[in-house]
């Protein structure tokens, strides 16, 4: 390289705009470079596939759950952790595959012959939550990224983290209800999952294991109104039905309190945020009428 | 014809540049000002991000044809940014995560305050202002497209050359998006049309003009572009052709105020 005429400004080192007054990107032991060159993409369902209807509803429910991808980009980009390109370059990857992983439910389905429908109106409060995600959250949200700075993308990892390990066992768990092609693909969607978990998972571990700040808005971000296990933090109207009937076994709770301190561990008061909504649709679930022809959102 | 998002999806792709033989560098170096223009691309390519949080709050996000765009679209550009990093590495410089963060962190409010006064905007002005968004979209992707292949043509470069080629092969899909959803929303909307054409011919700049300097956008556009003036009355007839811009000559105007073409 030596005697080549670099354009203008350009430093020794080959750099142009860094300097000491930029901290370093932090770096954990998860390869992002190799997971985008890896991208995977459709998954092929078969189509001879047999659901049976609870399963399908749980499944409808974790479909919805696959499409919030970019729901979830839009909060984290237009915030301080848009500005952070490791964990940019990991979300262009990242939404790919979640579109991909979507479109698997969605196929296993329509395979099935249990045709997706809307959930039906989502209460009061989803709906104001709505409203604020969508008009108010953009205007606030960048202010608040610039003045709070790099330690807010603690509280984005550490509510990432949660959320993908929660839809693992959520998966995990529907597992032994199936059998032969949906099985298959249900497993392919748990597989390709786990480097996403563990890309949140060593996110935060590392960001919160850096400084107070850090571990105080990751915890701060895993408090209410935002809850796990729901589209960008709302509540679905078959929140209740499905979240009792997926976590219905007492192991899946132990699994899912596994996974939220999986992230946790590390924070005042360990919160187990999926368990505790699930606990709570537990609770509340009441068992469905059983009008013949009754397909409860699915 | 009208976007099918599904051919579109499985048909999306990273940007290969690997049986491209990058040695030739070596006994075949690009000059400054090339690499300065590359540099600019890189940069473009990489901060799709910046662009896409712009276009996430609208309401365009809730769309089920627009999301599925958007995120094969983020993928492809990151890419992009890649591959000419890839380039730049060759000849000493340096377009990492470190560098990245470097420019987006000394953009800071002037992102921020971006992000929300398209938000604003789009409060204010409801669904029609997608409509602008989707024609901007379709504007910088075509220009993005005329400036690759310029470059390539500039230089019979055997890595180069082929490598922006493929590139603009890859945006020319995008522009097929933009140009289909601002089609079909001018289309249906009077009000759309007035204010994309008022919006457009008073506020649009050179792809690049968000996240760089001025004096960086008028050396680059003027590497490609000085003196070619026919390339940007070519880009001008491309957007005459969706419903209310007849006659528009945006391309020329913004270069002109730069004092290009």
């Amino acid at each position: 390289m030596t005697g080549r005429t670099l354009p203008p400004g350009y430093r020794p080192d080959g750099h142009l705009h860094l300097d000491d007054s930029i901290s370093p990107v932090l770096v954990t032991d998860v390869d992002v470079t190799k997971y985008a060159e890896n991208a995977r993409g459709r998954i092929a369902v078969a189509d001879d596939v047999a659901i049976d209807g609870r399963t399908a509803r749980d499944l409808a429910y974790l479909w919805r759950l696959e499409t919030a991808a970019l729901h979830d980009m839009r909060a984290m980009l237009i915030s301080w952790t848009g500005s952070e390109p490791r964990v940019t370059a990991f979300l262009a990857t990242w939404a790919y595959e979640r579109y991909w992983l979507a479109r698997a439910l969605r196929d296993l389905l329509d395979a099935a012959d249990r045709p997706l429908q809307p959930p039906g109106p989502r209460p009061l409060s989803a709906r104001a939550r709505d409203v604020y995600l969508d008009r108010l959250l953009p205007l606030t949200s960048p202010l608040l990224g610039q003045l709070a700075g790099e330690a807010l993308t603690a509280g984005h990892m550490a509510r990432m983290a949660v959320l993908e390990g929660a839809q693992q066992v959520a998966l995990e768990t529907l597992r032994p209800r199936l059998a032969g092609e949906a099985r298959d693909v249900v497993d392919e969607v748990a597989r390709r999952r786990t480097d996403i978990v563990a890309f949140f998972r060593a996110e935060t571990a590392a960001r919160v294991a850096r400084s107070t700040a850090e571990r105080a808005l990751a915890w701060a971000y895993l408090q209410p109104p935002w809850r796990p296990l729901r589209t960008v933090g709302m509540r679905d109207a078959l929140e209740v039905q499905a979240l009792g009937s997926i976590f219905d076994d007492p192991a899946s709770l132990v699994a899912l309190a596994a996974s939220d301190t999986a992230v946790t561990a590390a924070l005042p008061g360990r919160p187990t945020p999926s368990v505790t909504l699930v606990r709570r649709a537990r609770r509340r679930r009441r068992p469905l009428p059983t009008r013949p022809g009754s397909t409860h959102g699915v | 014809m009208a976007f099918d998002l599904d051919t579109f999806a499985e048909t999306s792709e990273a940007v290969t540049w690997h049986d491209l033989d990058l040695d030739t560098f070596e006994s075949r170096p690009l000059d400054a000002d090339t690499l300065r223009t590359l540099r600019y691309m890189c940069d473009v390519e990489y901060h799709t991000s910046c662009f896409l949080r712009e276009m996430l709050v609208t309401p365009s996000h809730r769309e089920e044809d627009a999301a599925g765009f958007m995120t094969m679209w983020n993928r492809e550009e990151f890419w992009h940014g890649e591959a000419l990093a890839a380039v730049l590495a060759r000849h000493g410089i340096v377009v990492d995560y470190d560098e990245l963060k470097a420019k987006r962190v000394k953009l800071g409010w002037r992102l921020a305050i971006g992000t929300v006064k398209q938000s604003a905007l789009a409060n204010l002005i409801g669904s029609d202002f997608v409509a602008a968004h989707m024609t901007w979209g379709a504007a910088n992707e075509l220009s993005a497209v005329a400036a690759y292949r310029r470059l390539a043509d500039m230089h019979d470069h055997p890595a180069l050359s082929p490598l922006l080629r493929r590139i603009a092969q890859q945006e020319t899909r995008h522009v097929a998006f933009y140009t289909t959803q601002a089609r079909e929303r001018l289309q249906a909307s009077p009000r759309a049309r007035g204010l994309v054409r008022s919006i457009l011919e008073k506020y649009w700049k050179p792809v690049g003009s968000g996240i760089m300097e001025e004096s960086e956008v008028r050396h680059v556009m003027g590497h490609l572009f000085a003196g070619r003036a026919e390339e940007l009355d070519k880009l001008d007839r491309r957007l005459q052709r969706l419903p209310g811009l007849e006659g528009i000559s945006m391309f020329r105007a913004a270069f002109a105020r730069l004092g290009i073409a």
